[in-house]
């Protein structure tokens, strides 16, 4: 695992990295650390890394920004800020936790958890998903999705419209941001809960979901007792 | 189009209510029992002789008197043939009053010797000034219907230098009797609307900061009071003729000097530019007329004035419709006031201007009361910005982590920062109220503030100080705002950096110059991105400036000789 921390302040870098390094204990890991928004940028997207810790506030330069740029990648972000009042912002755009400093490490290691999704969800309040287009942020609202399909290391986001938008994260770190009305039908599907239609056995040991619009999506047969259960209850 | 209203307005007043006639009998209806008229275009001759007295005397020579030709000082006769029309009512008589009045004369009727004010005399010595004003009532047999001859035998050597001229109101007693009350009770009345203005706007200058306006007004009020006693005191004190003298001259001064006064309240009320060269104008509008052409009244300068509303209008100047309208409104009363002699009309126009002034002063006192508030409120936020400064989430959560996070690597560097902490609260809570510390006391705080911030970053930074004065002074958090930004934008991670401060004396300015060394800004500058977003740290500091020294300071930032430099221009004048 490759962790980024973006932190202005070499001292509260340091203590950073020292707690992640006794949070993380015997897992396998890699701590870089940026000292500002530049070099971050560069950073995330010329490395494949995991995890970025990032302090909203850098420098003074508006770190909605690097946020926007952050949530866009293939990786987990967490924000590590002062600035409270920016955490409803920052969990509408998909970051995994907001670390309020000052912190200890108890309360590192609970975002940790999260990251290993180890932890009892809350209700997500993702609003936005973030693409990254010819070197672009664009802004993908949630509400515009029908269902997510994947597409090797990058999922396929069917929207309304018609349109199709490519999200560069992977199906399970998506699950664990989207809002919980997104349910996996599928290894490779999640779908909008309020819009299945129907669910049925094809026969042949294979099941399908139809949804508003008449499209049938695949459903996994383990996924359609759970389904069935959600559904009946 | 100006010129032709001047004219047609200076006209009004010069041919006042004379020259109707040409020395014929002038007709009076006796069937109409509220009616009065002006005896005018009088028959004249310089001399003494008792039968010009008589009806049947040829005065076909004499010269006719066409327009008001004030009195000469020596014996002069006067005579005029009334035809009386129609029949006159059981209880009415008719009667004279003597309205501009000579230092003594000698009324005829018929002939007869009607009534003597005074004694009419050769010169000085044998001459005794008659009443002040006087009466002369007709006997009903001798008012009888058709001719009648009126001859006035009049000297004015005591009262020579006040001019007037012969024009007597001739007609029923009742309604020259409540014209002359109206002559009593309305300037009066005028007195005490002048008295209450005077103390309204003395109140206003005493109670309200000394504001130089209002002394001007209550000044104004207070002179157009003393005009209004001068004119009633002899009415209600039997004041013999010779009253007219002081009381002219005290019209001399008082014309020309309340109209230049008003005239300057108007100006320095407005805050117009010029200041100067208007009163100039106003003061010449004033006294100009007056000499060459003898004329005592304001409408020259209310003209004038009329346009200084006009242009205070067009400026957006608080009351100055208001202002407007009462000028407009006293212009037109005295001018239907020289017309008719209404004083009723007189006191209507000064009434209503008054209260216009009053009401266009009440509206500049919201104004002020609006901008003192607005200026409060700017105070009260400052101070609140100026403490929110060291509570502000990213300062103080941040100096709390970087707390938490020497307690681990280095408690010494913990302590030290703590110690920082505290004292930067302890300096801040002490000024906070304050709109102007001393500069040291603003350099001690920002070394505070730069030791705490060198603890955070691990890094060293100091402040230098060139050319400080010992009793140099600033609002509160300037300097340490600059330095703020300067730490935030100006330097990269690691660096270590130098501020200094200087100042330098330039005739009567004080010009600060704040500058760093730090490299991140100089490197954006080289890269061609040198805009410059300005922040709430700039805002609050140009707010403050603006609060202690209004729209005498000049700030402005660039890169100067490799450095990044804030430059603070205070004019002191």
């Amino acid at each position: 695992m490759r962790i980024l921390i973006v932190e202005d302040e070499l001292p509260i870098a340091k203590y950073i990295e020292d707690m992640c390094r006794t949070v993380l204990g015997e897992h396998s890991y890699q701590i870089e650390i940026a000292n500002d928004l530049d070099s971050a940028a560069a950073r995330l997207f010329e490395e494949k890394i995991d995890l970025l810790l990032l302090d909203l506030n850098l420098n003074g330069d508006d770190g909605y920004d690097l946020l926007k740029t952050a949530t866009a990648g293939s990786f987990h972000t967490i924000i590590i800020s002062a600035n409270t009042d920016k955490a409803i912002e920052a969990f509408q755009f998909g970051v995994l936790d907001f670390v309020p400093k000052p912190f200890d490490e108890e309360r590192l290691a609970t975002a940790f958890e999260r990251y290993f999704g180890r932890s009892q969800e809350k209700e997500r309040t993702t609003k936005y998903l973030t693409v990254r287009k010819e070197n672009q942020n664009v802004i993908l609202p949630i509400k515009d999705i029908i269902y997510l399909k994947a597409a090797g290391i990058y999922v396929e986001a069917h929207l309304e419209s018609g349109r199709v938008e490519i999200l560069d994260k992977t199906m399970d770190r998506l699950g664990q941001i989207l809002p919980a009305r997104f349910i996996r039908i599928h290894r490779s599907y999640y779908v909008d809960i309020s819009l299945i239609e129907s669910y049925r056995h094809t026969g042949g040991g294979t099941y399908q979901v139809t949804i508003r619009g008449g499209q049938s999506l695949p459903l996994s047969r383990q996924k359609y007792k759970e389904l069935h259960e959600l559904l009946n209850y | 189009m100006r010129k032709t209203i001047l004219i047609l307005l200076l006209s009004l007043f010069v041919v006042p209510l004379y020259g109707q006639g040409n020395g014929d009998a002038q007709q009076f209806d006796l069937s109409q029992h509220n009616h009065f008229i002006l005896l005018a275009a009088w028959k004249t001759m310089v001399g003494d002789n008792e039968s010009w007295s008589q009806p049947g005397f040829d005065d076909s020579d004499w010269e006719t008197l066409t327009a008001a030709a004030d009195y000469q000082p020596d014996i002069r006769w006067y005579r005029k043939k009334v035809v009386l029309n129609g029949s006159q009512d059981d209880y009415d008589i008719l009667a004279f009053y003597f309205t501009s009045i000579p230092s003594a004369f000698e009324i005829y009727w018929d002939g007869e010797l009607l009534a003597k004010n005074g004694v009419v005399g050769n010169n000085l010595a044998t001459e005794t000034p008659g009443d002040y004003r006087k009466m002369i009532k007709l006997k009903r047999e001798q008012t009888l219907p058709g001719e009648h001859l009126i001859a006035v035998r009049l000297s004015n050597h005591h009262t020579s230098i006040a001019s007037g001229f012969l024009s007597i109101p001739f007609g029923y007693f009742n309604p020259i009797q409540t014209a002359l009350n109206e002559m009593v009770y309305f300037p009066v009345f005028n007195f005490g609307v002048f008295l209450l203005a005077f103390l309204f706007s003395l109140a206003l200058f005493l109670g309200g900061g000394k504001q130089r306006p209002y002394l001007i007004f209550s000044l104004y009020c207070f002179l157009c009071m003393i005009g209004m006693a001068f004119s009633v005191y002899p009415i209600f004190q039997d004041a013999d003729v010779t009253y007219l003298i002081p009381q002219r001259m005290i019209t001399f001064i008082l014309v020309p000097a309340t109209g230049i006064l008003l005239g300057g309240f108007f100006i320095l009320n407005f805050q117009l530019e010029n200041k100067y060269l208007h009163i100039g104008i106003i003061t010449a509008l004033a006294i100009l007329p007056m000499v060459f052409f003898g004329l005592q009244d304001q409408l020259f300068e209310l003209i004038y004035l009329a346009g200084v509303a006009i242009y205070a209008i067009s400026q957006k100047k608080v009351g100055s419709i208001s202002t407007l309208i009462g000028i407009l409104g006293l212009l037109t009363m005295l001018i239907i006031f020289y017309w008719g002699f209404q004083w009723y009309v007189y006191t209507a126009g000064i009434t209503f201007f008054l209260v216009c002034v009053v009401f266009a002063t009440s509206r500049q006192l919201k104004k002020e009361h609006q901008l003192h508030e607005a200026s409060r409120l700017r105070s009260a936020r400052l101070e609140a910005e100026l403490l929110k400064k060291n509570i502000q989430p990213h300062f103080l959560m941040n100096t709390l982590l970087s707390i938490m996070s020497w307690i681990k690597q280095d408690p010494n560097k913990a302590i030290k920062l703590i110690k920082a902490l505290a004292e930067e609260f302890r300096m801040i809570n002490k000024i906070s109220s304050e709109r102007e510390i001393s500069l040291h006391d603003e350099i001690a705080l920002c070394r505070t503030h730069l030791e705490l911030m060198g603890c955070r970053k691990d890094v060293n930074y100091e402040l230098h100080e060139e050319n400080i004065p010992d009793d140099a002074k600033i609002p509160p958090m300037v300097i340490h705002t600059l330095i703020e930004n300067g730490l935030t934008h100006a330097y990269q991670t690691g660096e270590n950096g130098q501020f200094t401060l200087s100042c330098e004396k330039d005739n009567g300015s004080l010009h600060y110059r704040l500058k760093n060394d730090g490299s991140r800004l100089l490197k954006q500058h080289e890269n061609g991105n040198s805009s410059v977003v300005e922040g709430m740290g700039l805002k609050y500091v140009k707010a403050r400036l603006e609060e202690r020294y209004p729209n005498k300071w000049q700030l402005d930032y660039g890169i100067e000789e490799g450095n990044w430099e804030v430059n603070i221009i205070i004019d002191k004048n």
